[in-house]
């Protein structure tokens, strides 16, 4: 009777139970080590810079910042309140993991403050476009609509201009 | 502003505008003195004392874009708030110099923030310009310096998003290192 409760602490579960407490205990000492020793450090730069390059194809190399989108986002005063930094940190990391070659950088106040944040979007060979209320959800539809496929989508900021540093 | 990294951003971009080479960024926190500091210093072209004192005021900007002018206003705001204050020094083609002291204890002290993601994009924006950023804490000292990120690189742009994400890692790591707040 009873022998085969699991509920008993019969010799073989408190093995088991030791040896799981014991698991758990060298779990936490390996995590506590790894952040112990986890400083980034310019040594980790140069291993960045070596993986970069070996992963760049010649013609990435020479790929001037012309023939890849360019992206500004508006940062003054305005635009930071608004939420740009955002915007940017999105823009930046998205544009990597999705493969898109771009440059994202920041610029000044468009003069469009009641849009902000606002950001220009220029694809090689067009004319830049202006886009105004962007979040991170409108951010992801420029990327897949405009970037990739050049489609125009709502929140285009209509004017004519050469490009906001000429402002 | 949601934070002082949101300042830090905004202030730092009207030394780019005033044409600077070098950009330094120190914070300096002092408990013991009840203090936290943040000091802008850039070597671009300056101002007159005119200027000087027309700068905190919100109706006052050198843009063309629009009539308002809130940067400093905005932190001086900040800081005052607190029960500290903000001083400007300039000098016409010498430079700019922005410090601002906040109460430490203070409960409207603004929160910190991500000063990382703020130095990582403003430096990346930026290639041509040098930025050195200090922070000091009672437990020690961090010097974030674009000079040797950049000598490091070599000709890899610091624009690249691998290296805007390992400049972000290598501040908050340090930031963390030395306890900041």
């Amino acid at each position: 009777m009873g022998t085969s409760d699991s509920r008993l602490l019969t010799s073989d579960n408190i093995i088991l139970l030791t040896t799981l407490l014991i698991e758990q205990n060298l779990l936490l000492i390996i995590k506590n080590q790894n952040q112990m020793t986890k400083i980034t450090s310019l040594a980790d730069l140069r291993k960045i810079k070596s993986d970069v390059e070996a992963k760049m194809s010649l013609r990435e190399r020479s790929e001037t910042p012309e023939s890849m989108v360019q992206i500004r986002v508006a940062m003054a005063t305005c635009g930071i309140a608004s939420g740009a930094k955002i915007v940017m940190d999105y823009m930046i990391n998205e544009l990597d993991k999705r493969n898109i070659p771009a440059v994202v950088t920041q610029t000044g106040c468009m003069g469009y403050c009641y849009a902000e944040p606002t950001i220009e979007v220029t694809r090689p060979g067009h004319q830049p476009l202006v886009f105004g209320y962007v979040d991170a959800k409108k951010a992801d539809q420029i990327i897949e609509k405009y970037i990739k496929n050049g489609e125009l989508l709502d929140g285009i900021i209509p004017v004519n201009y050469e490009n906001i540093e000429g402002k | 502003m949601k934070d002082l990294a949101l300042h830090i951003l905004d202030i730092l971009q009207n030394s780019v505008t005033a044409g600077a080479t070098l950009v330094k960024l120190q914070i300096d926190e002092v408990p013991d003195k009840d203090e936290y500091r943040v000091k802008f210093t850039d070597n671009g072209k300056g101002m007159d004392s005119e200027m000087v004192k027309n700068v905190t005021d919100p109706f006052f900007t050198t843009r063309t874009t629009r009539k308002v002018g809130l940067g400093l206003p905005l932190l001086k705001q900040n800081a005052e708030r607190t029960g500290g204050n903000m001083m400007i020094q300039s000098q016409p083609g010498k430079g700019t110099e922005v410090d601002v002291m906040f109460v430490y204890s203070h409960i409207d002290r603004l929160p910190t923030g991500d000063i990382a993601g703020t130095m990582a994009l403003t430096v990346s924006s930026y290639p041509a310009i040098d930025f050195i950023y200090t922070h000091n804490t009672p437990e020690g000292t961090f010097i974030f310096d674009t000079i040797e990120i950049k000598e490091t690189l070599g000709d890899l742009p610091i624009s690249n998003p691998q290296v805007i994400g390992f400049m972000k890692d290598l501040i908050r790591d340090n930031l963390e290192e030395i306890k900041a707040s």
